[in-house]
Parts: structure tokens; C-alpha cells; sequence
């Protein structure tokens, strides 16, 4: 049954299984094509499984900008260096100078990447100051700063 | 290459609507 496929699914990402978990995930969508939690499911499976052009092609196939899953997007096109798309969803997201947390860090590791330092810099900074220094992620922030500093040098 | 972290990838994941389903 599909509540039992789920369950399988569940507990294969869980054991970092995503190939298996595709599999019964692909056993769901033969009933039920247009499943969304298993379009979602089979994104991130293949996501962990560093198969970006798989889950964008899910994506784009499957989910409109409505119920589009933007962070999944925007993170296969940064693996993918599909920069000019990136910064499209990007501006399409941001709303004055906000945008959610996920898409700024994919800002700062686009800049990053593209050796645009000073940008990377600008947004590590400005995520530096909103973050809590008891954060697990305000370490990994600093480290990211530090490290598009030195390579300005 | 100075360490540099993937914090981004940490925002990927499955839905929490899977335990219900
Ligand atoms: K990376």
C-alpha cells in the first residue's frame, strides 16, 4: 500500500538509502503520478545522491512557481554553475534587501564561487551580525567569511 | 583553498509531512 511505500521511504532516507528509497518512491508515483511529499522525496533523493540535473528536471517538470520548492532549486543550479539561472530565482525571490536565509547563503557561495569576494563578504557579514554566536551555524558563517577575506588578499 | 562550508546544502531536505503519510 502507499501508506506502507511511505513507511519504506521513511525509513530508507533515514539509513541513507536514496537509491533504494527511489525505488519504492518510483512504485508510489506509478499509482499516484502527481504525489507531491514523493516529487519532493525523489528531489531530495537525488539531491543527496548528487544527481542535481535529476531533481531539477523533477522540478521543473512537476511544480509550478507556486508550490515550487525554491532552496532545492536554487541549490541544484549553484551544484549544476548555473549561475544566470540562479541569480534570476534569486532576484525573483528577494523582496528589498530580504530574502529567506537559505537563498542568501547560496547568494554568498555563488559569489564565492564566481571569486566575486567582496559580495561574499558583504552578505557573510551581514549574516554574522543576525546570527547567534551560540548557533551551530555561526561558526561555519565565520569560516565561510574569513575564508572569501583571505582569498581577497 | 581555505576551508569554506556548504551551509546552504543544510537547507535541503525532505518534508515533514513524510512521517504522516
Ligand atoms: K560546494
Amino acid at each position: 500500500t502507499i501508506t506502507q511505500l511511505f513507511k519504506d521511504v521513511e525509513r530508507l532516507v533515514n539509513q541513507e538509502e536514496y537509491t533504494k528509497a527511489l525505488r519504492s518512491l518510483d512504485k508510489i508515483l506509478q499509482s499516484n503520478p502527481e504525489d507531491k511529499d514523493a516529487l519532493h522525496c525523489k528531489v531530495v533523493s537525488y539531491i543527496r545522491l548528487g544527481k542535481y540535473q535529476n531533481a531539477l528536471d523533477i522540478l521543473h517538470k512537476n511544480f509550478s512557481d507556486f508550490d515550487k520548492l525554491k532552496s532545492e532549486e536554487a541549490y541544484c543550479l549553484y551544484r549544476l554553475n548555473k549561475f544566470d539561472e540562479l541569480l534570476n530565482l534569486l532576484r525573483k525571490n528577494k523582496s528589498g534587501n530580504n530574502s529567506e536565509l537559505n537563498l542568501r547563503h547560496l547568494e554568498a557561495q555563488m559569489a564565492y564561487k564566481t571569486e566575486d569576494y567582496n559580495t561574499s563578504i558583504e552578505i557573510y557579514y551581514a549574516l554574522l551580525q543576525e546570527a547567534n554566536k551560540n548557533d551551530d551555524v555561526y561558526n561555519d558563517i565565520l569560516t565561510n567569511f574569513n575564508a572569501a577575506k583571505a582569498a581577497l588578499l | 583553498k581555505p576551508l569554506f562550508f556548504d551551509i546552504a546544502f543544510n537547507y535541503v531536505d525532505f518534508p515533514s509531512t513524510l512521517s504522516q503519510r
